[in-house]
């Protein structure tokens, strides 16, 4: 657990200095500052940089100076037939630099973070209850998937969705809701016998 | 605040969480893929706030405590947040801000009423038609809303419309929502006394 603890106060060390370099930094140097939390994702979190080839991280990205250089100042930025603003490009510039800076402090804070890491915190800062129900949660989701196919299914094989769409619908969440209910009922009783105190 | 919890309360926490966290990483992720990127604003963000609102709501109505709902909401944000796809900042603010709205909507009227959950999934999901513009402004700074002033301008010059039109526009998308947002929190109460029901627990 020492190591956890390390390990979070490191990660929150530097998201905050990231922060408050986000905050006083301007223009040009919020590249820089992006730049070197990159080198900082490589790292510690080298999965993290998925993030790049996903079409719609370059949209969000790109759209900015697009947007700026079409719409935001006078045009004499000339690329081609093109006329752009240079007012507008360093605008949305900026504005990208600042939302990547943002994207890749999260993935700081975060990478490298598991539920079980998450858990061990919860309950070493005395927070037992939350921690036991973020388990009880992420231990249930294969039961939920497995409950909600079961009933989708039934339904379809009966011909609800068809016949009468609204009402099959909310069948299916009362059904869903009631047996994880049910199913919860056996993680209490579980609980309880093995003495097990949320307090 | 959480003193005195019981073990059943805090596993029914846990899985009001998962159900909306699994929501938010099926029905989400699918509905993602079915609607281009800038359609999400309106429909995705919109059927998501409402499926959240309900599934949380109906979460109040088995955990009666004040701080369940924003509990289910953390749960659930914590499980977005180590879902399939990475880290994304967008809608783990938002299931963040719609449960801590669903918390004060109930706050505010403080009664398990179909009234309650109303004005609780009405503040909740009236907080799709603000995500955007908050999260545009906390990612790109003020930059954003002089881009954003410049294109309304530019736009209804464009279009031959008056700029006042553009905020009648946004009032209309704003009370759907709030209409949505309403239904979801009355349609709650109604399925969670359904539930109760099945499960022969009796409405309370």
């Amino acid at each position: 657990m020492g190591s956890g603890r390390q390990f979070f106060g490191l990660r929150l060390a530097l998201t905050a200095a990231c922060l408050a370099a986000l905050a006083l930094l301007e223009g040009p140097w919020l590249l820089a500052l992006a730049a070197a939390l990159l080198a900082l994702n490589l790292l510690l979190n080298p999965d993290g940089l998925a993030l790049f080839a996903r079409l719609r991280f370059w949209l969000f990205l790109l759209s900015p100076p697009l947007i700026g250089a079409a719409v935001f100042g006078s045009r004499d930025l000339s690329l081609g037939a093109v006329r752009l603003s240079q007012e507008g490009l360093a605008l949305g510039l900026v504005m990208s630099g600042r939302a990547l800076c943002l994207l890749l402090t999260f993935q700081v804070a975060l990478g490298g973070l598991s539920v079980t890491r998450l858990i061990g915190l919860f309950h070493s800062r005395g927070l037992k209850g939350l921690g036991f129900a973020l388990g009880v949660a992420y231990n249930m989701l294969s039961t939920l998937g497995e409950i909600s196919l079961t009933t989708l299914y039934t339904l379809r094989l009966r011909g609800a969705f068809r016949r009468h769409p609204v009402r099959a619908l909310r069948l299916f969440v009362v059904t869903v809701v009631s047996a994880a209910l049910r199913h919860a009922e056996d993680i209490v009783h579980a609980a309880s016998v093995r003495g097990f105190d949320a307090q | 605040m959480r003193r005195g919890w019981t073990v059943r309360e805090w596993v029914f926490v846990g899985l009001f969480g998962a159900l909306w966290g699994a929501a938010e990483m099926t029905l989400g992720s699918v509905l993602h893929l079915i609607f281009p990127p800038v359609a999400d604003t309106f429909l995705v963000g919109l059927i998501m706030a409402s499926v959240g609102c309900l599934i949380a709501l109906c979460g109040r109505v088995f955990v009666p405590h004040r701080g369940s709902i924003l509990l289910i909401g953390l749960i659930t944000a914590v499980l977005k947040a180590f879902s399939l796809g990475g880290v994304k900042i967008g809608p783990i603010i938002g299931i963040l801000a719609e449960s801590l709205l669903l918390e004060l909507g109930l706050l505010v009227m403080r009664r398990d009423s179909y009234a309650a959950f109303g004005v609780a999934g009405l503040l909740a999901v009236s907080w799709n038609f603000f995500h955007r513009f908050v999260m545009m402004g906390l990612l790109y700074g003020a930059g954003f809303f002089e881009v954003a002033a410049r294109m309304v301008r530019d736009g209804s010059r464009l279009l031959g419309v008056r700029e006042e039109l553009i905020f009648v526009i946004l009032g209309v998308l704003l009370a759907i929502r709030m209409a949505a947002g309403a239904a979801a929190g009355v349609a709650a109460r109604a399925l969670a006394g359904q539930i109760q029901r099945r499960l022969g627990h009796g409405e309370r």
